[in-house]
């Protein structure tokens, strides 16, 4: 073989080596292409949230679930206002109507959030370029918090009420208290021969235990603790939707939660200790104290497992518990 | 081959970090302590004596389960605090000697020092006057040596004491309590009426953000004794008044009651 023919043989490997390495780079960076969109025309929309913290440079934007653009650039405004450039693809443009507004949405607890945006009203004309859409905060943590603070009045009722039938049912000059002594009176007379006076003790004790009845009856004990069951059960309800709702809330609106969160704790932790003195001290009405000390027992489970989570990985740090009483200095008259 | 080997480590090691955690047992009778403990303490703050032993006998025997010296010489002390609270001096003085001698025996300096404090408090004419003490000690350590020395006459050694249990109270409410105590007793210290208006205001201001009423109470009724206009003096008496009366504190009642009667004297005297 000639070492020209062997020359003109490498160069012809070494030429069709080069253009399969480029072809292949080519057929790359055009499925790169078509699978990215990275090519793909597209137009502009901005919206200006009150805050740029949930966002970021390609963030995907959806639209019914699909991604159909990205954040493309995050500016700060001279007034102070933020706004934020979404690169959606041309394709989509038809769909996007006047009227659409752009939210945070999170899929599940875990992840990143997506910005969303919607269709708007389909009769309205469709969105121009460079257009500015509307930014809706999403039913969140204000949302959330207004919705709690019912509860905690609820539970503030609760923690009134159980007190109060404590104060009411222990008061030693109480027709509960005054009531128990005459019947302990009467026993004790019935073993004595004066029969006569006896039974004037005994009219005198049914008299006022009639009169405890009445005051039962007036007090509503019952109805009032059936009563405090039920609000317990709304706290509960009000408090389970959230876990729900959590994942859709900013982190900085979730130290506000927290903070609420540590009250309902603090407050549940109280009405339990109240029920337990409650139904140590009125044995008569055990089964409706023990009801509600199982209440907020689940109460205060569904708060443990909330403040658990990923979400409150800086939980407030609690106070340092006291564990020594204080001691009486004898500042009294 | 060196840089592999320390990249290797580093990696098990990452590994091993990442690992499960191992499963924690918790005593339940420690559990049960500290929760008896707490209710013992919210009904302290609340002035509910009754529920404050009954919480804190059951601490105690919690306490006495777990077999744990520390927590059940601090126990005793707080039974002690809340018999003391309660009127019962001498099942206080037996709890309080009890929980010095635990503390004592199990080198649980700061509980031996409270009991001794509180033993001390306890009599009428306290003797026993403690070595000085550290200045980091806690707050109601500090409150209670304040206490002592202003009731033994020793006024700069309680002023010294005050000083340092406001700086060492947090901003809990317990905390605040023990600051406006301690400015409550700077305040009975204080040789001028100026400053003993200045320092029994905090006091005040302290007691209504914490919600102290009888040592509200106790402030208006100290504070009557400064006031130069006799409708102020009047005042403050009718709002302590008020207070032990909402509080059946019959003590504080009869102080009140002797001090408006005094006061009307006194206008009466000239004429």
């Amino acid at each position: 073989m000639k070492q020209g023919d062997f020359v003109a043989g490498m160069r012809r490997q070494v030429g069709w080596f080069v253009m399969f390495g480029i072809g292949a780079i080519v057929v790359l960076l055009l499925v790169v292409s078509l699978r990215t969109d990275i090519f793909a025309s597209k137009f502009s929309l901005y919206v200006s949230p009150p805050s740029a913290a949930a966002f970021f440079v390609g963030q995907p934007v959806k639209f019914q679930g699909f991604t159909i653009g990205r954040v493309n650039k995050i500016a700060l405004q001279e007034q102070g206002k933020v706004t934020i450039d979404l690169h959606i693809l041309e394709r989509y443009h038809n769909m996007l109507h006047q009227g659409a507004t752009v939210r945070l949405v999170k899929e599940g607890l875990i992840g990143q959030q997506d910005v969303e945006i919607t269709p708007g009203k389909s009769s309205a004309p469709v969105l121009a370029d460079k257009a500015f859409v509307g930014y809706e905060s999403e039913a969140s943590i204000e949302q959330l918090l207004l919705d709690i603070k019912p509860a905690i009045a609820n539970a503030d009722t609760l923690l009134r009420e159980l007190v109060t039938l404590a104060k009411w049912v222990n008061n030693p000059d109480g027709d509960v208290r005054v009531a128990m002594a005459n019947i302990r009176e009467v026993s004790k007379g019935l073993h004595r021969t004066d029969v006569e006076k006896a039974i004037k003790e005994a009219t005198a004790a049914f008299t006022r235990i009639h009169a405890l009845t009445d005051q039962i009856v007036e007090h509503k004990v019952a109805e009032r603790l059936s009563g405090s069951l039920a609000q317990t059960a709304t706290v509960l309800k009000d408090i389970e939707p959230m876990v729900k709702s959590l994942g859709k809330t900013g982190p900085e609106s979730l130290k506000n939660l927290n903070a609420l969160l540590t009250r309902t704790d603090k407050l549940t932790r109280s009405l339990n200790g109240i029920a337990a003195d409650l139904q140590e001290l009125t044995p008569e009405l055990p089964g409706l104290a023990q009801q509600s000390r199982d209440a907020i027992e689940q109460i205060r489970k569904v708060l443990d497992g909330l403040r658990g989570s990923w979400l409150f990985a800086k939980p407030e740090k609690p106070g340092k518990k006291q564990d020594v009483a204080p001691p009486d200095l004898g500042l009294h008259p | 081959m060196k840089l592999r080997a320390f990249w290797l480590a580093a990696l098990l090691l990452t590994a091993c970090g990442g690992g499960a955690r191992h499963a924690t047992v918790d005593n339940p009778y420690l559990e049960k302590s500290r929760h008896s403990t707490q209710s013992g303490m919210n009904a302290m703050q609340d002035g509910r004596w009754r529920y404050a032993r009954i919480s804190f006998t059951r601490a105690l025997t919690a306490a006495q389960l777990t077999d744990s010296p520390a927590l059940v010489a601090r126990a005793w002390y707080n039974l002690g605090m809340a018999r003391r609270s309660d009127g019962q001096t001498e099942t206080a003085q037996t709890a309080f000697r009890t929980a010095r001698r635990v503390a004592e025996q199990h080198h649980d300096t700061l509980t031996a020092l409270r009991a001794r404090l509180a033993l001390a408090l306890l009599q009428v004419r306290p003797t026993w006057r403690p070595a000085p003490l550290q200045a980091k000690l806690p707050a109601d350590i500090h409150l209670s040596a304040a206490r002592l020395a202003q009731r033994q006459h020793r006024p700069k050694v309680a002023r010294a004491e005050y000083e340092q249990a406001l700086k060492r109270s947090d901003t809990s409410r317990q905390g605040l309590t023990y600051k406006g105590q301690a400015y409550l007793g700077l305040g009975l210290l204080a040789e001028d009426r100026a400053s003993v208006r200045h320092h029994m205001q905090r006091a005040l201001k302290v007691f209504r953000q914490v919600g102290t009423p009888s040592l509200i109470a106790y402030t208006l009724l100290k504070i009557s004794e400064t006031d130069e206009s006799e409708t102020t003096r009047s005042d403050h008496l009718h709002r302590a008044l008020t207070i032990y009366r909402a509080l059946h504190d019959k003590a504080g009642e009869e102080a009140c009651i002797r001090a408006l009667r005094k006061g009307k004297q006194r206008q009466n005297g000239p004429t």
